[in-house]
């Protein structure tokens, strides 16, 4: 903070202690404070909107990411194996890489310019804002302080005469400075409120349409991989014999020599 | 203490094996086998990791697109003492009258795929974790039989050193026949682990494959059955309001649908910086002059300057739709600031009913012959009414305000 920043400060704190103790008189503001409270409701849940819609798209790129991991992985450990099950595999992954393009395509760009960046401009918007709005608050206290001066020294003239008149013309600065700032308020803020609906509106339903369409094509694309499968591993599936099968290997492999030798 | 003791024994030839001072033996096909062990191993740790990971991300979704839900509906009420936001922005009534309940599809969503989630750690995670247990037992057999080995080398190059060394003293032939027994039971050792290993890997191997075939099945129905639920649900909800829900052209739609929004909150002087509070004051002062109304006009001037996008209008729509995308957003609006990053959104659809007009060149001279029809000269542009698929035909085209028919062999079509 340069010098005369820290000046203003300090003059500031003792502003708000003489308001405290009622030796400076406060400007009612209970009409801003309303608009401002409505505005921080919009800054906090657009806030909240931006990081979600970015953890959305985050969480989108790594289940498709992971899921291309995953394929590739169960298809090494089949190696060179031709059999019924490596080529299931095998067409999984295959099912799976067309997946992960296919997101990255008609997901991930169009998500970001019509969901993720929308939301991320209108929060870049917010600093300024409140910005202006401290900005506010300080200069409606100076004018405030400058007031009270201005108005103690009419009422008891001081032994320097040009004393009243610097101070009144303080007064006069503080105030014109504090209305240009706060008529900037007043007028935009109702307004950008108000732009919250249209601007967002149309990300909604392209959010719905991505969101749907991430389902939609997954489920397409990886739905035909069953054809590989032997038949009724579906219904093994949903009766547990795939975990039966899974624990017979694993009381299999336990009883091996090579994995008891160590113990 | 005792496996100290050991790897203070077998340092020294472990050094000197690999400066190549003594030999070293192995068996090509235990070592091919442990080859294909380690990677078992490695692809293990990675699936462990990669089903996590996915079984995370999933659950991030559907938290982020609850959280979404939410922070959108908040937005989309009425703030305080907001008046009905219904009535005040009519072309956001579907979403305003929708998006109470997608915030509830959204938690329900959450909700009914959690449980989904949760056999990924007990029928996945847990199995291959066992069963990466079970490759650190045998990871040990395998160290344990390099030991041998190690051990078998070390005592055979003494041996050997011993026996053809000439002259043998007292205490020689003590410790050659010390070193035979070693070497005997080091033989013995190496061969039993050796031998079971070999024995035994193949079918671990093949266990391997049976083993992993249902945990890959298990995860594909897992996942398939959670995109058949998000499917499922959002094409119950969203098919109904709005229909279709592709996906084609969306960039389009949005940057249509959001009209001039992006100019008007650009126009708003609070969405930029402040300056310093003398310039304002100069700027102020300057704009104000002598007129003390000031204030009150320009409140007045922007309060009405202000106005709701219009995107229901269809005039406005068709010409933004029918000129090539004009850059509107020339402060850097969501589309145009995106082209450098990546191919430029698709061109917005014509819109039906609205083709773009033609023009034909005109070729030769034709003056009027009939009443009704259009004279021109060569070099014309004549902007096409109807055409016919023949030019041995009579088309309808427009000049100078003019329309009438003409040869349609007489023009160019470009």
């Amino acid at each position: 903070m340069s010098w005369n920043g820290l000046k203003k400060a300090v003059n500031r704190a003792g502003t708000n202690v003489m308001m405290k103790t009622g030796q400076v008189e406060r400007t009612d503001d209970t009409v801003f404070k309303r608009e401002e409270a409505m505005y921080r409701t919009m800054e906090k849940n657009t806030s909240a909107l931006h990081k979600e819609a970015k953890a959305y798209l985050d969480a989108v790129r790594s289940v498709s990411a992971s899921s291309t991991r995953i394929a590739t992985t169960i298809d090494l450990f089949f190696g060179s194996d031709a059999g019924e099950q490596a080529m299931s595999a095998n067409a999984y992954k295959r099912a799976v890489e067309e997946w992960e393009g296919s997101v990255s395509r008609s997901i991930d760009a169009p998500y970001r310019a019509t969901v993720l960046e929308p939301v991320g401009k209108l929060c870049s918007y917010f600093p300024e804002i409140n910005n202006a709005i401290s900005k506010r608050h300080k200069k409606l206290l100076d004018y405030d302080a400058a007031r009270s001066k201005a108005r103690k020294l009419g009422e008891k003239p001081p032994n320097d005469p040009s004393k009243l008149p610097l101070a009144e013309q303080e007064a006069e600065t503080a105030e014109e400075i504090y209305k240009i700032i706060d008529e900037q308020l007043r007028n935009d803020l109702p307004q950008i409120l108000d732009l919250r609906v249209p601007y967002l509106d149309p990300s909604f339903e392209c959010m719905i349409r991505m969101q749907s369409h991430f389902a939609t094509d997954g489920y397409e694309k990886l739905g035909g991989v069953q054809r590989y499968f032997a038949e009724g591993v579906r219904e093994d599936y949903a009766a547990g014999g795939l975990d039966a099968q899974v624990e017979g290997c694993l009381q299999e492999m336990r009883e091996l020599t090579i994995c008891g030798l160590s113990a | 203490m005792k496996g100290a003791l050991k790897s203070i024994k077998r340092a020294p030839h472990m050094l000197t094996s690999r400066v190549g001072m003594s030999t070293k033996s192995n068996d090509a096909e235990t070592d091919e086998l442990v080859r294909k062990f380690a990677g078992l191993e490695d692809y293990t740790g990675k699936l462990v990791k990669d089903t996590s990971t996915f079984r995370d991300a999933i659950a991030t979704m559907l938290t982020s697109q609850a959280g979404f839900g939410v922070a959108f509906a908040t937005l989309f009420q009425p703030i305080n003492d907001e008046a009905s936001l219904t009535s005040k922005f009519p072309e956001a009534a579907t979403t305003l009258r929708n998006i109470a309940s997608y915030q509830e599809l959204m938690a329900e969503l959450r909700d009914a795929i959690q449980p989904e989630l949760e056999l990924i750690d007990s029928r996945i995670v847990a199995p291959l974790k066992e069963y990466q247990d079970l490759l650190k037992k045998i990871r040990k057999t395998i160290t344990k039989r390099e030991h041998k080995l190690v051990d078998y080398d070390r005592f055979n190059n003494s041996y050997n050193k011993l026996k053809e060394k000439k002259e043998k003293s007292l205490s020689d032939e003590k410790n050659l026949f010390k070193l035979e027994q070693d070497l005997e039971q080091a033989t013995s050792e190496y061969d039993h682990y050796n031998s079971t290993l070999k024995a035994e890997i193949p079918h671990f191997l093949q266990l391997t494959t049976a083993f992993i075939t249902p945990i890959f099945q298990t995860f594909y129905f897992i996942k398939v059955g959670v995109l058949y639920t998000l499917l499922e649900k959002m094409q119950g909800w969203g098919a109904s309001t709005y229909g279709d829900l592709s996906v084609e052209g969306i960039e389009a739609m949005h940057y249509e649908r959001l009209g001039d929004t992006v100019e008007q909150m650009e126009a708003l002087t609070v969405t930029k910086r402040l300056g310093p509070s003398a310039r304002l004051l100069t700027t102020h002062r300057q704009n104000s002059g002598s007129d003390s109304s000031s204030v009150l006009s320009r409140k007045t001037s922007t309060a009405s300057s202000y106005k709701p996008p219009v995107r229901g209008a269809y005039g406005a729509a068709a010409a933004s739709t029918s000129e090539p995308a004009p850059p509107a957003y020339s402060t850097g609006g969501a589309t145009p600031a995106l082209a450098g990053k990546r191919p430029a959104p698709p061109p917005p659809r014509p819109k039906v009913g609205l083709p773009q007009t033609q023009y034909v060149t005109a070729l030769y001279d034709y003056a009027a012959t009939a009443e009704g029809d259009l004279s021109f000269a060569a070099g014309d542009r004549i902007e096409l009414v109807k055409k016919t698929e023949s030019t041995e035909d009579w088309w309808t085209g427009r000049l100078n305000g003019v329309e009438g028919v003409f040869p349609g062999n007489y023009v160019n079509v470009q």
